[in-house]
């Protein structure tokens, strides 16, 4: 019918997994879940920001900030993830590819990589949004202010995503990923937790946290705990 | 070749991704050729499916390919063909972006035009455009088909009913390219609950019952609903169609009502039923009529419709169903308990030859059959006639397949429980068959 098969080297097939699944996880996202989260974490962002202004411009941006970052970032992201993996393991989202000879490690590379910059996006998008909309006299010089959020908020997405889709490998339908949301939620910015999950991490960044870590070694730590994340998601899809 | 080795599993394809199936304790090795699985997705046909493609781990047990398991190897399921029950296609913008997506993983050159080829194989080719969400379930396995049939060079296809829910015209295109695989060296699998297409296709044929190989059939599914001869069989029921020019009284054709009053006083028919046509409509009647032997029932047939003065326009069989199929099983399966327990010796003792098992041909009105099964049966059965019955072995399906034996017992829990009853009854206290004994 076609050509035979010709042999492909384990660098290309990764590659090829990666690509593929970047590029089937941005199908996913694209999609109406997709759009709706986006338009409703950027609209809840800037009404967030809104609001704290209304209550009093004394620490607005600040207050945007900790809404933005404690709910709008986390909840988003977990709905971006969830349309790209969608209502199964990560373990199973992958298998549409790797039924045909993808790497499943790589193709879970590949999901989680598109979530992550969808996410990452989206987020920084929502908090310059934010502080925008709570922006007043008292406070910071806005372009700095919304420069240096925008990444620390396009950091911890990419790095919420990286765990939700190591949750999202446990569990029946991926559920694990909810005990990640919740454990985040309740314990993320608590003692030596804080050190590892992205809220505490992001906190600190904003400095608005009570770990002690300089801005450059809390960066780095939220990378670092995001590609392990993300890492370990893909050894657990096997190959 | 694959190779399952005592190999347990289930499938995820209930309601909430409940097991709808399962696989417990398959061994088999197949090699190139045809061969059809036959059994319903309860009986496990989607979880074995699932396992040789490699969509999930055995629980228990290998599956292997030259010592590559499918679920751990991506190299060896880039060379692994399937139609899966549910098509799980990559996601893509549309239909011919997805099988586009489905090459690419499989490193097949060719892009969009190689894509639209694969679909227009198949019949397929108006869906290339269609976003996936906008597919029906039979559309979406068209696309499937249409992967999983344009592979080069498969090493294994599997294919879950690939004449069912499946869009598109082109059942004889499907029926073609799974030769074609076949006879190209390809071990292709054909998981399918209709005895129908498993003895149309298979070069052997394979039951799965209850999540294991019970049984087989060579090719043209022979032997598939022929019972066990020992006394207590219930005999074949075979079933045959005919359909009647329309009744023309200027012509002097009878009705099919004619037919069917002629064919209900004769020995050789059970049951006996007619459709005809309303008045004015020119379409042929129908004479379906069944009884214990298929000849004997064409022969009536042909008499009746030769002495009413009937017009015959087709006569064909009416397939066996997977419940004719089972209960030709299940009278296989007791008659090996029985067996055994005039034997006063342990079911699978009575389920088991040793390899290499020798097959004896069979004579009979039909071609020349060579099944141990039935011949072991009948050599028992004669035997017991004559107040004496042979040692030996009773039912073990036993296959040449790809070159190499193998054998799938008939053993299952309820026949060790009724050996186990069995062994507890004197030998001396008579070779009644069950039905007349009873069971305490």
């Amino acid at each position: 019918m076609t050509a035979p098969l010709a042999p492909v080297s384990p660098a290309e097939l990764a590659r090829t997994g990666v690509a593929l699944g970047a590029r089937a996880a941005v199908v996913r996202l694209a999609g109406r879940t997709g759009v709706a989260v986006g338009v409703a974490a950027i609209g809840l962002a800037a009404v967030a920001g809104g609001l704290q202004r209304e209550a009093t411009t004394a620490q607005a941006v600040d207050r945007a900030l900790v809404a933005i970052f404690d709910l709008v970032i986390p909840l988003a992201t977990f709905a971006l993830v969830s349309a790209a993996i969608g209502r199964q393991r990560l373990q199973d989202a992958v298998w549409p590819l790797a039924r045909f000879g993808a790497d499943r490690r790589a193709v879970a590379l590949g999901v989680i990589a598109a979530s992550a910059g969808v996410s990452a996006a989206i987020a920084a998008i929502a908090t310059v949004l934010g502080i925008v909309a709570a922006h007043g006299p008292t406070s910071p010089p806005l372009l700095l202010d919304a420069v240096t959020s925008a990444w620390i908020a396009a950091l911890t997405a990419a790095a919420y995503a990286a765990w939700l889709s190591l949750g999202a490998t446990f569990l029946r339908f991926g559920a694990g990923r909810l005990a990640v949301l919740i454990a985040d939620f309740f314990l993320g910015a608590v003692g030596l937790v804080a050190w590892v999950m992205p809220r505490g991490l992001a906190l600190n960044l904003l400095g608005l946290a009570a770990t002690e870590l300089p801005q450059r070694g809390a960066s780095a730590a939220l990378v670092v705990t995001a590609l392990a994340a993300a890492a370990l998601a893909a050894l657990r899809c096997g190959r | 070749m694959i190779v399952a080795r005592e190999v347990a599993g289930a499938d995820a394809a209930g309601a909430h991704g409940a097991p709808r199936g399962a696989v417990v304790g398959v061994s088999l090795a197949l090699g190139p050729g045809l061969h059809a699985v036959l059994g319903a997705p309860e009986d496990g046909t989607i979880a074995l499916g699932e396992l040789l493609a490699g969509r999930r781990p055995p629980a228990r047990g290998t599956v292997r390919w030259e010592g590559r398991a499918p679920h751990h190897d991506p190299a060896l399921r880039r060379r692994i063909a399937h139609l899966a029950h549910i098509p799980d296609l990559p996601d893509a913008r549309d239909a011919e972006r997805s099988v586009m997506a489905a090459l690419a993983a499989r490193g097949t050159p060719g892009g969009a035009p190689a894509a639209r080829a694969a679909l227009e194989a198949v019949g397929a080719l108006p869906l290339a455009r269609r976003r996936l969400p906008t597919l029906t379930h039979g559309e979406a396995r068209a696309i499937d088909a249409a992967i999983a049939l344009a592979h080069p060079d498969p090493l294994l296809v599997v294919a879950h009913e690939p004449f069912l829910d499946r869009a598109g015209p082109s059942e004889a295109a499907v029926e073609s390219r799974l030769r074609q695989l076949a006879a190209g060296g390809a071990c292709v699998v054909l998981l399918t609950s209709s005895p129908r297409d498993a003895s149309r296709l298979g070069d052997d044929v394979l039951v799965l019952e209850r999540g294991m190989i019970v049984r087989g059939a060579s090719a043209g599914g022979s032997g598939l609903v022929d019972p066990p001869a020992w006394p207590g069989a219930t005999p074949l029921r075979a079933e045959l169609v005919a359909q009647l020019a329309p009744p023309d009284v200027r012509l002097g054709r009878a009705s099919a009502r004619a037919v069917g009053r002629l064919l209900a006083d004769r020995e050789a028919t059970w049951s006996v039923s007619w459709n005809e046509p309303p008045p004015g409509v020119e379409m042929p009647a129908t004479v379906r009529v069944a009884g214990p032997d298929e000849a004997a029932c064409a022969l009536a047939l042909l008499e009746a419709i030769g002495a009413a003065g009937a017009e015959l326009v087709a006569l064909a069989p009416v397939p066996a169903t997977l419940h004719e199929v089972r209960t030709a099983t299940e009278q296989l399966r007791i008659a090996s308990a029985w067996y055994a327990r005039m034997h006063a010796m342990p079911a699978p003792q009575a389920l088991v030859i040793p390899h290499p098992a020798p097959a004896i041909p069979v004579e009979g009105p039909g071609p020349t059959r060579e099944t141990s099964v039935d011949a072991a049966i009948e050599a028992a059965t004669a035997d017991h006639a004559g107040g004496q019955l042979a040692e030996g072995p009773l039912a073990v399906a036993q296959h040449e397949l790809g070159g190499t034996a193998i054998d799938e017992r008939g053993a299952t829990r309820q026949d060790a429980a009724l050996a186990a009853d069995a062994t507890s009854v004197d030998p001396a206290a008579g070779a009644a068959p069950p039905s007349e004994r009873g069971r305490s």
